[in-house]
């Protein structure tokens, strides 16, 4: 039990749902396709941008700054 | 079929209810009216829905009205489309709309076109009940919107109710109608209306005027749209999740924009969406499912077609964005109030 409550301990440092956004939000728009079109470029740069004004405090990964 | 007269809706006694308990409420009016209305799907009889929004009924009217279905979206398609050619009025539940693809094949091709194909002979009067949309942790096997699938077919009719009120009447018009309806339901607003700030207490409906529903029958006729705050800076078309969504964000910037509820997307009430965009020369379109092929890339045509002369800014479309509905990203992706509130922004600047 103490197991498996300290896994899940562990597992819960990347985040809860409903806990805040802990993933870079490029990666929402990876693993659609093969390689990444347009339309899904111009949505990921609106995410990011969305992001800042959402959550102003949230750190920078270097691929989204 | 009961004939009787509709009460009037200002006479009525009323009493509120949530999206489930009117829901729930006009399944139980039609089937003590209508001998033929059966209700069908998984875990819908003696579990009473996932949602419960069936609950109580088999109770009440018994196992071959209201029945579990094996879990084959397929099989309980394709048996409706049969019971509504032989005179049944059956009202199948998926279980959400992201379950609904291993029916598609009978909705489109034997359902939508029952009636064209057999010149009138054979119909197909089903509704099909099924919870749809995000916002409920549901990551993507659980929070689809896939209307405009639907409103892409000829011969299926599309229904999205964004109230209580209005989930009861365009339920008993659906079950009604001689014709297949898709029936969605918003499943974030079923316990209370939801303004987008998911960080924030959920306001139940029992606060919310319209969770004030008639007692007994009433329809609401599909494909009349619903003028939720009529205004002038703008128009808003929504429906579902996001008329809550988008009349927060409105308010809280202060802007006097006329907010539309669509109720039914096919057919469309395009007679209130012209007038409208004839009064402001401005339109917001709003929904949550992907942006690409989306029922707002229709609404923006259509405006353009119509109301090109009266326009005096670019159409704004607000969508969710064309990734599967991301789990851990949920808030990221929904179509919130900074993607809305910049499209208001945008329009208003214009």
């Amino acid at each position: 039990m103490e197991q498996v409550k300290a896994a899940t301990k562990d597992a819960e440092k990347n985040g809860v749902l409903g806990h805040g956004l802990h993933h870079p939000f490029h990666t929402m728009f990876e693993d659609v396709f093969e390689d990444l079109p347009w339309h899904l470029k111009e949505q990921s740069e609106q995410a990011i941008r969305e992001r800042r004004i959402k959550w102003p405090e949230w750190s920078e990964p270097a691929k989204e700054a | 079929m009961i004939e009787e007269a509709p009460v009037s809706l200002a006479d009525a006694p009323t009493r509120r209810l949530n999206m489930i308990e009117a829901i729930n409420d006009a399944l139980d009016i039609m089937m003590e009216r209508d001998p033929n209305v059966v209700v069908m799907g998984e875990d819908v009889g003696y579990f009473g829905g996932v949602f419960r929004a069936t609950a109580g009924l088999q109770k009440k009217y018994g196992k071959t009205r209201v029945f579990d279905t094996p879990i084959s979206e397929c099989g309980i398609i394709g048996v409706a489309v049969g019971m509504g050619a032989y005179g049944l009025r059956p009202v199948p539940e998926i279980q959400f709309a992201d379950y609904i693809y291993p029916g598609l094949d009978q909705l489109v091709s034997e359902a939508a076109r029952l009636r064209y194909r057999s010149a009138g002979e054979f119909v197909a009067p089903l509704t099909v009940r099924s919870p749809f949309g995000g916002g409920i942790f549901g990551g993507q096997t659980h929070s689809q919107s896939p209307e405009a699938l639907f409103t892409h077919v000829a011969g299926l009719k599309t229904v999205v109710p964004s109230t209580p009120h209005d989930a009861k009447g365009l339920l008993i018009a659906a079950i009604e109608d001689n014709d297949p309806v898709i029936f969605f339901e918003p499943k974030r607003i079923y316990n209370g209306p939801f303004n987008g700030y998911y960080d924030k207490p959920v306001e139940p409906w029992n606060k919310h005027p319209d969770s004030v529903v008639p007692e007994g029958y009433y329809s609401i006729p599909l494909g009349k749209a619903r003028i939720v705050r009529p205004g002038q800076a703008f128009t808003v078309l929504a429906y579902g999740t996001m008329v809550h969504v988008a009349a927060a964000v409105c308010a809280e910037k202060q802007v006097d924009a006329e907010i539309i509820d669509l109720r039914t997307l096919v057919p469309l009430d395009i007679e209130t969406i012209e007038a409208s965009v004839e009064k402001t020369g401005k339109c917001l379109i709003v929904h949550e499912a992907t942006r690409t092929g989306g029922f707002g890339a229709e609404l923006s045509a259509l405006v353009q077609e119509r109301c090109f002369y009266h326009l005096e800014a670019p159409i704004e479309r607000v969508t969710g964005f064309d990734t599967p509905y991301p789990h851990s990203l949920e808030w990221a992706y929904f179509p919130g109030p900074v993607r809305i509130g910049e499209a208001v922004d945008r329009l208003m600047k214009a």
